[in-house]
């Protein structure tokens, strides 16, 4: 199904609610579905989360915790930390203006693939048994904002697919 | 494809096939060493990723399926790890002595930018 809203809705739209700004990330919240708006909300809390918690010294506190010793290899976590703002940056402005919002998405977890991709063949070979744990809530934590992305990328193609409907 | 999109795609597809050599040359090397390279698990991440990406790219160019999207991964990815090379490792360049590792790395910015063009080129194509 196509949500997207005709030139009558939107004036109609415009009309009862006074000046919305069809640039505004409320009334392109508006016309995505309940589950996108709720999956946007939530990838923008794991960013938040991840730009204040690098901040602090608790993740590298964690990394040394796991055995990853940063000289043999392990990418700095500031690197991250610019990658996820670039990112969080883009996602937000392209929803937005609505433009290369999905181009965002993707791009985004398509870094964010490589990162995990990275991350895990980096620890692989300095993990022990005593690891477990906090191995096991590092990838829990690295499955959230992906579930999200994708979610968020099926709904946008499901959203901006044409309507087969509307032809017959 | 448009004539501009296929010279693009050749052009990209030669670099990539330049650097999935310097990766096969440099595990020939890995495999003859007797010293164990602790960034062997970067370099492999690295090749499945190019390998994957091209593979993908060049199935779906062959069987005339939307593909669009992929190039835009590929290019995400391509600034994601220049951005990585840039500042953290300074150079993962396999093999940097190595001739071809030498023009490979200064074509680099060259074929992010085709890889862009070609991503902005093929989405507007496709979403028309």
């Amino acid at each position: 199904m196509n949500d997207k809203l005709s030139k009558e809705e939107i004036e109609a739209l415009a009309a009862s609610a006074g000046a919305v700004s069809l640039n505004s990330i409320a009334y392109n919240l508006h016309i995505r579905s309940q589950l996108a708006r709720r999956s946007f909300y939530a990838l923008n809390l794991c960013a938040l989360a991840f730009l204040f918690v690098s901040g602090t010294g608790i993740m590298d506190g964690w990394l040394d915790q796991v055995n990853a010793p940063p000289e043999q290899g392990v990418t700095d976590l500031k690197i991250r930390t610019l990658l996820v703002f670039l990112l969080f940056l883009c996602v937000n402005l392209a929803m937005t203006f609505d433009r290369f919002y999905i181009e965002s998405l993707v791009s985004a977890i398509s870094i964010y693939l490589y990162a995990i991709a990275t991350r895990f063949s980096q620890f692989y070979e300095y993990l022990t048994l005593e690891d477990v744990w906090p191995f096991a809530v590092f990838v829990l934590i690295r499955l959230i904002p992906m579930t999200l992305l994708i979610v968020l990328i099926r709904e946008e193609q499901r959203r901006t697919a044409p309507d087969r409907d509307s032809l017959s | 494809m448009t004539r501009s999109e296929r010279i693009v795609f050749a052009l990209l597809a030669a670099y990539a096939c330049g650097l999935l050599g310097l990766h096969v040359l440099y595990y020939a090397g890995l495999f003859t060493s007797t010293e164990r390279d602790p960034s062997v698990w970067i370099h492999l991440t690295r090749t499945f990723f190019v390998t994957s990406f091209f593979l993908m790219i060049s199935i779906q160019v062959a069987r005339g399926r939307p593909f669009s999207l992929l190039v835009v991964a590929a290019a995400s990815y391509s600034g994601a790890t220049f951005i990585e090379d840039f500042l953290v490792i300074e150079s993962s360049f396999f093999l940097p002595e190595h001739p071809l590792a030498g023009s490979l790395y200064a074509l680099r910015p060259l074929f992010m930018l085709m890889l862009v063009y070609w991503a902005v080129l093929r989405r507007s194509i496709e979403s028309a």
